[in-house]
């Protein structure tokens, strides 16, 4: 029932003009001005955007608003002075569980600062009662207080008024003034210099089916390149753990284009960027399980009993002391001229490729849709055989291993995505992607279980204390254990649902001649 | 949700001036609050200079559901929401004894909004009607202005002599010493020797005979809102504060 309607004022329309044309048509009253200060912010990745929200502080408050509409979901106080990071930081309300859904483990950064003059109104009917209130918003970037950037006019209704609201919605439609939708926050961001939803890790490069196979390498390796420069600045200043994610695996999309597509360039390159891009690799592999290590705390908490919990506090206590050296390495590293060396080259070779020199290898020059196909399904077979003679007691390792070939194949679906029809593509995808999760979380848990198996290995029980701490590990790794086989068991039904006849099909339809 | 209803079955004595600011100051502290003007007169409507719509009237107000939705309207203030009452409401005890369940209807009418009001506030017409017991039975509490003079303790005494044959709760009323003069003997008198009768009950806080409280029917603002500092602004802070620690 709460509606609210918002309109951008052109430019061409003085505020003065418009609040005395208001005041010429209808009763008012209480033209009050105040000033507001908002501080906006978003993480990385534009998800509140994304989600067509918006947030930002104003006075020792934090609001939610639609972005559409500019109507306040969910607010908070926030009395520190210090920037709002997580949604942890908040204290328990709407405002923290909305923003634990859609922010999740991201960091919120500091996007643009405005400063309005707001100008209030209140429409009265012939009894003097108010029957709507109107706010007129006048926006400046901080910093530029001259220039007006944007000029909103918001219309409040109030409850059993709704005629009244029509007609005065109609009247300011009647002056030309455009309805707000997202267009406001893009003016505000825009005059603040920042292009919202721009970054983005999903792959959207598009590839033409006849176009040469080294090209087509080079772009999905350009676009790769792109998100790791992207993601530099936010590993090196800690701002939060998705930024060495999305580097990390932006890295091994680019050395499983290199290693799955072959005989594309010369042989002698292929080898010396996958080494070099490995070296990269393991510089960043350490930091990460930490990262994943301290993210699953709370996790690990909730699987002991609460007697025990405490004594986790001595291990995590290492992880993060840990955690923070690795950290400073890895930073040093990405300053370090091995770093530099390894990028520039990287850049350079990819920036100044030029096919049909005779250094390249023999399937440089084809058609990549041919080698698409090709790839995706000896991939895809290889996955299909493997699955499917997995038993119900293989090894550990073969799951590892299908996993690994899971995941070229997903990569490979993804790079040549845009060569194949839209909605076809798109379930091949979504079922290879829900195998690799399922593959994901077992190697989850084995790789943790492994964690604290050496950890407690380490320890000597010499104390009471020490005993106790075995003791949770223990319960902990037992916990995981039962977890891991809860998990295996689900996979034969999972490799089930993508071994399926359609799923089969489908593979046989894009990827071969034969049907 | 808890339900007030401001009721007395003598008129003139400030249940209309009280449920006002009563629901005034509730919605200013942030609850989500709905005046409900069961009166004909329509005096609270008057006061918040809300009018109902013309086609609204007792029928539609007894049938409950979206026609009432419809015709709740947002006061001047945040937190506050009104039904206006109609001139049909003076013949409302007729109507409802053309329908089932004649006695509790009206709290049916209200259950819907369990979650939406915190505080529904009834301003009571002055009589005691089939519309009084359907108020008697929604009601969580009865707060009831007297005038403290010989004959509004006799009025009140009928009033707790109804509820103990109909056997309805008696600890729901809850008394209160309204348009209070004290340079009057007699009001200095009743109201020294009433609340010792433990079966009054009395709220200790009182309400004075003020000139701002009749103000409020030109300047059409709560006296809380128009003179925050006055003796009977602060006197009807005092008695929500007590109403609600002792009855809510």
């Amino acid at each position: 029932m709460e509606k609210m309607a918002r309109f951008i004022v052109p430019d061409t329309i003085r505020t003065n003009d418009l609040i005395s044309g208001i005041a010429g048509s209808f009763s008012v009253k209480k033209i009050r001005s105040a000033s507001s200060r908002k501080q906006y912010c978003d993480t990385f990745d534009w998800r509140l955007q994304g989600n067509n929200l918006v947030l930002y502080r104003e006075n020792r408050m934090y609001r939610l608003a639609s972005l559409a509409t500019g109507m306040v979901k969910a607010e908070a106080a926030w009395p520190s002075r210090k920037q709002l990071k997580f949604w942890g930081d908040l204290a328990d309300g709407p405002l923290r569980d909305i923003l634990h859904q859609v922010l999740d483990m991201r960091a919120l950064l500091p996007r643009a600062v405005t400063i309005s003059r707001i100008r209030t109104m209140h429409i009265l009917n012939r009894d003097a009662k108010t029957v709507m209130h109107v706010r007129l918003e006048r926006y400046f970037l901080a910093g530029s207080p001259q220039k007006p950037i944007l000029t909103s006019l918001s219309l409040e209704p109030v409850r059993g008024y709704y005629k009244q609201f029509e007609e005065f919605r109609k009247y300011v439609a009647g002056l030309g003034l455009a309805p707000e939708n997202d267009n406001a926050m893009l003016i505000i961001y825009n005059a603040a210099g920042l292009a919202p939803g721009t970054y983005s890790t999903k792959l959207d490069i598009h590839l033409a089916a006849d176009q040469a196979a080294s090209l087509a390498a080079v772009d999905i390796c350009k676009s790769q390149l792109h998100i790791m420069k992207q993601n530099e600045s936010g590993i090196m200043a800690d701002i939060d753990c998705e930024f060495l994610h999305d580097f990390r695996v932006a890295l091994r999309r680019t050395r499983a284009a290199l290693s799955q597509l072959k005989n594309l360039f010369a042989p002698e390159i292929t080898m010396r960027f996958k080494k070099e891009l490995a070296v990269i690799g393991s510089m960043t592999n350490r930091l990460r399980d930490l990262d994943v290590y301290l993210l699953k705390r709370e996790t690990y908490q909730a699987m002991l009993p609460a007697e025990l919990r405490p004594k986790l506090d001595h291990l995590f206590t290492n992880l993060v002391a840990e955690r923070r050296r690795e950290y400073l390495r890895l930073t040093r590293k990405l300053k370090g001229p091995e770093y530099q060396a390894i990028m520039t080259d990287w850049e350079t070779f990819l920036q100044s490729y030029e096919p049909g020199n005779d250094r390249d290898g023999k399937n440089a020059g084809r058609p990549v849709l041919n080698l698409a196909r090709k790839y995706i399904f000896k991939s895809y077979a290889k996955v299909i055989k493997q699955g499917r003679k997995m038993g119900e007691d293989a090894p550990d390792g073969e799951l590892h291993r299908l996993r690994l070939n899971c995941k070229k194949m997903r990569y490979l679906l993804e790079f040549f995505s845009s060569l194949f029809p839209a909605d076809r593509i798109g379930i091949l995808v979504k079922h290879s992607k829900k195998l690799q999760e399922n593959l994901g979380d077992f190697n989850d848990l084995f790789v943790q279980q492994k964690a604290l198996r050496d950890y407690l290995e380490k320890q000597v029980p010499k104390s009471s204390e020490a005993i106790d701490i075995a003791a949770a590990i223990g319960g902990l790794i037992t916990n995981l254990s039962r977890k891991k086989q809860e998990v295996r068991q689900v996979f034969s039904e999972t490799f089930k649902q993508f071994d399926h006849q359609e799923n089969n099909r489908l593979f046989l339809e894009l990827f071969t001649d034969k049907h | 949700m808890k339900i007030i209803a401001l009721y007395s079955i003598k008129g003139g004595v400030g249940k209309t001036a009280s449920a006002v600011n009563l629901s005034y100051i509730a919605a200013r502290e942030g609850a989500s609050t709905l005046l409900c003007d069961l009166d004909p007169q329509g005096s609270a409507s008057y006061y918040f200079r809300i009018r109902p719509s013309k086609k609204f009237n007792r029928k539609k107000f007894l049938k409950g559901g979206k026609v009432i939705d419809k015709n709740i309207k947002g006061t001047d203030y945040l937190n506050l929401d009104m039904l206006p009452a109609d001139f049909s409401y003076r013949n409302l005890d007729v109507a409802l004894d053309d329908l089932k369940r004649s006695r509790t209807r009206l709290k049916q009418i209200f259950k819907p909004y369990n979650g939406e009001y915190e505080y529904i506030f009834l301003d009571c017409p002055p009589n005691i009607t089939l519309v009084s017991e359907n108020v008697f039975f929604a009601a969580d509490c009865l707060i009831v202005p007297c005038i403290p003079t010989t004959l509004s303790i006799l009025t009140f005494e009928k009033l707790v002599r109804f509820f103990k044959d109909k056997r309805l709760a008696r600890g729901k009323i809850q008394p209160f010493f309204s348009m209070v003069e004290k340079r009057k003997k007699m009001h200095r008198d009743i109201i020294r020797q009433v609340p010792d009768k433990k079966k009054y009950n009395f709220l200790t806080s009182q309400i004075p005979y003020t000139a701002d409280i009749e103000k409020m029917g030109l300047t059409r603002e709560p006296v809380v809102s128009f003179k925050p500092k006055s003796k009977a602004a602060k006197a009807y802070e005092k008695l929500w504060q007590e109403i609600k620690k002792r009855a809510l």
